[in-house]
């Protein structure tokens, strides 16, 4: 079953704004300051660019799967080891987002909670939704898109009237040095274009239009700088203390009026995002391992994919422990191997691949021709 | 034989998670969670749902009262108010649930009250332990109160049920014209975690004599309040317990979160003429003598103003220049023998002598204000930001030589402009 186009840029659109709106904003706060937004948009545009990189990728590969395409060029090991890498990318990407779920509805939303109630029902969705396939969640990001934009926009220009823009001044005060730093230090939060890879033969680019694309990646990128800039322009200086974005954004603007309740439907909305983003991540982790393990159904991935999850349920429990784990070399190495690094990689292999197969192709029609002259010589001799 | 085996097993797999197996399933799960729900308590009869937190300091011990809510089934809201003591602030709070056997819910907590005491020797630690431990919404506003901490907390839950007036609202209401901005727990941050650690919150008065402006409550409990205090408390009663709120816009200013001194509403007034956001305003003006006016008093309505703040140096002397625009509308004229005109709302009665006179008064408060953040050595027109943001290095410069007294040489330049709505 594959998607079209439209289907994958809405996907893509979500992917971008998923894992943005919790704690990301005050973690950058720490080391780049006002500076946040631009590591931030320097980061998701990078990321914009590897869409294309990777859908490019994808387009070379034709109908075969990302194992079957890099086996093609880089031979068994290396393509299970490469699997390998994005297995981890994905488990922290779900790590990520199960615990800032779960650090948001037990924390935030409600004074008294159990995260069980909560986690056993959304895992048998997410098997659900893994079991039915990628054309499953597209669907249901078609859905839920507009209306967590519509929300998120409507979040950010409720609280546009109280920030301060000189609070974003001066510019580049301490040099680049540390928003390199912070961009490297929490690139893991980024790194948006890495589901591709367990998307590929799964796309009809029949109705590809780049465009659409384009104009869903800027969108995203637009309202994640939006909400950055009224969260940066409110906090200021207390920006690193709050550690629930979009909340309290719409707490802190909350007024005396009916309407402003709107505010927590939004939020609920964002949670049915953040949702369907652990399905799209659960998805490619059951996929990678798929492939990894040559496994022939989907039932043992999609076990194996609940059990992790249920795992994060159990350890992490505090804040630090977390951000040791997601903002760890460890972290950022993988993010950039798995992101930045193997596309790369990728489109050189199959360009040096390809030029070698189009010489040796060349050389064997070459020794052919002078092949049949010399036959033909040789049968004029004869003659 | 092996091969039959697992086939058999991914088919008995399959069947287990088949979708509309999947469903039984998350039906059960619902079922195992739901049932036991039933067994458990409401959550109003475990928790008490604070609606305002008091705090201050007597006699070494942090005493606190709260207002809590009774959910009821009648449109009227039962609020009850319950004090305990203690040497910390959690012990304090701690000893009111023990007392009425409840856990003090704190989502809900719309203001957080702050007494003399307290205020003179720092909130910081109190707040942070709310919003931090308690969960207190940053949100909250934000009052310093005088008076006895458990008559306040009392006379706001009567406030709210004798006049259906709501002390959150009325502080609130204060951002429009007086304050420019909220007083509330988040701002309060904002501001002593800043450079100049100049924290801002309202303050109001309890007091036991009628007073311009002050409301009239009971002093003890009424009706619906319950007054089902701890044992703590002491209880007042009876019609000579009457008291009085008042907001007369005086404002409490915080420096290194201690209480630092407190602004009249008029010197509030006078340092609202630098910010943008206080749109609202009036200007008194006298002897206005022209070909229209004789010796008149004027008031006139601030419409709209526009503030344009331009920080620079001169040679290594910063400069402060602030622009005002105003557009005015003529409120009231005051004459012993006045002309026979129509005041309408247009610009003809705004003179050249007017708007001069306009210019005058405005400049002459702005100057006041800026003399009053020299001699308190209190930023509150925002020099210090403005510099930061638009003359980094050179401000750093000038900070290194004049230290904490860095208002003191700046050159201030204001330049006014009035005109009429037209």
């Amino acid at each position: 079953m594959k998607i079209n186009y439209r289907q994958l840029s809405i996907i893509t659109f979500m992917s971008f704004i998923a894992l943005k709106f919790l704690a990301l904003p005050s973690l950058l706060y720490l080391e780049s300051k006002n500076m946040s937004m631009f590591v931030a948009l320097a980061l998701m545009i990078i990321d914009g660019l590897y869409v294309f990189v990777i859908l490019d990728l994808m387009k070379k590969s034709g109908e075969k799967n990302i194992y079957e395409f890099m086996k093609s060029c880089l031979g068994k090991v290396i393509s299970k080891i490469i699997l390998i890498l994005l297995i981890l990318k994905y488990a922290l990407v779900i790590g990520n987002i199960s615990k800032g779920l779960e650090f948001f509805v037990v924390e935030n939303l409600y004074s008294e909670y159990n995260w069980f109630v909560f986690v056993l029902p959304l895992m048998i969705l997410i098997g659900f939704m893994i079991y039915k396939g990628i054309r499953n969640i597209a669907r249901v990001s078609e859905m839920v898109c507009w209306a967590i934009v519509i929300g998120l926009i409507y979040i950010a220009l409720k609280a546009l009237s109280g920030i301060d823009v000189l609070s974003f001044l001066p510019f580049f005060l301490d040099g680049v040095q540390p928003l390199l730093n912070s961009a490297y230090r929490h690139i893991s939060w980024f790194g948006s274009a890495t589901f591709l890879f367990m998307l590929f033969g799964f796309v009809d680019f029949r109705s590809e239009k780049k465009l659409k694309m384009i104009k869903y990646i800027i969108f995203a990128i637009l309202i994640v700088q939006l909400l950055y800039f009224v969260f940066y322009g409110l906090f200021e200086i207390t920006s690193p203390t709050h550690n629930y974005c979009i909340s309290d954004i719409s707490q802190f603007s909350s007024t005396y009026s009916a309407i402003d309740e709107l505010s927590w439907l939004v939020v609920s909305m964002w949670i049915v995002a953040q949702a369907v983003q652990l399905a799209l991540y659960s998805y490619c982790l059951a996929q990678a391992l798929k492939f990894l393990f040559d496994i022939k159904g989907n039932i043992l991935p999609i076990i194996i994919v609940i059990l992790y999850l249920l795992m994060w349920s159990f350890i992490g429990e505090n804040t630090i422990r977390m951000e040791r784990i997601f903002f760890s070399h460890f972290a950022s190495i993988v993010t950039l191997l798995a992101q930045y690094i193997l596309p790369i990689i990728l489109e050189i292999v199959y360009a040096i691949k390809h030029r070698k197969g189009k010489n040796s192709s060349k050389k064997r029609v070459r020794d052919e021709n002078k092949a049949k002259i010399r036959d033909k010589k040789e049968v004029k001799v004869n003659i | 034989m092996k091969t039959k085996q697992k086939s058999e097993i991914k088919k008995k797999l399959k069947s287990i998670f088949s979708p509309k197996k999947l469903v039984l399933w998350l039906s059960i799960l619902i079922l195992i969670f739901t049932v036991p729900a039933f067994n458990k308590s409401a959550m109003s009869q475990t928790q008490a749902i604070v609606t305002m937190l008091c705090v201050d300091k007597v006699d070494d011990k942090i005493k606190v009262a709260a207002t809590v809510l009774t959910p009821s089934q009648d449109k009227k809201a039962n609020f009850q108010v319950y004090s305990g003591e203690g040497d910390t602030l959690g012990y304090a709070v701690d000893s009111i649930s023990l007392a009425i056997g409840k856990e003090m819910g704190f989502a809900q907590c719309k203001i957080m009250a702050l007494g003399e005491n307290i205020c003179k020797e720092g909130v910081m630690q109190a707040l942070d332990y709310m919003t931090r431990t308690k969960k207190v919404g940053r949100n909250a506003v934000l009052v310093s109160f005088t008076g006895d901490i458990i008559d306040f907390t009392q006379a706001v839950a009567n406030l709210n049920l004798e006049k259906s007036l709501r002390l959150d609202r009325i502080v609130s209401f204060d951002k429009r014209y007086i304050l420019t901005q909220d007083s509330n727990i988040e701002t309060f941050y904002i501001g002593y975690y800043s450079p100049i650690s100049l924290g801002i919150m309202s303050k109001v008065k309890l007091s036991t004599n009628e007073e311009f402006n002050a409301i009239e409550v009971a002093g003890s409990d009424v009706g619906n309040a319950g007054g089902s205090n701890s044992d703590m408390t002491s209880t007042g009663g009876g019609q000579e317990d009457k008291k009085f709120i008042m907001n007369d816009g005086t404002v409490s200013l915080f420096k290194q979160g201690k209480h630092y001194i407190d602004m009249s509403l008029d010197e509030v007034k006078k340092a609202n003429i630098f910010v943008n956001d206080a749109q609202k305003g009036t200007v008194v003006v006298d002897n206005v003598t022209d070909h229209i006016y004789s010796d008149a008093k004027v008031v006139v309505n601030i419409l709209k103003k526009d503030i344009s703040i331009e920080p620079s140096f001169n040679n290594d002397t910063p400069v402060y220049k602030t622009d005002v625009s105003l557009t005015v509308f003529i409120d009231e004229v005051i004459e012993e023998n006045p002309s026979k005109r129509l005041l309408k709302r247009n610009q003809d009665f705004l003179t050249n002598a007017l708007i001069e006179k306009i210019k005058e008064k405005m400049e002459t408060d702005m100057r006041e204000i800026v003399a009053y953040c020299q001699d308190y050595k209190i930023d509150l027109l925002g020099v210090y930001k403005h510099f930061y943001a638009l003359e980094n290095k050179k401000f750093e410069k000038y900070l290194d030589e004049k230290g904490e007294d860095y208002l003191s040489g700046i050159d201030y330049q204001i330049n006014i402009k009035v005109k009429s709505e037209n």
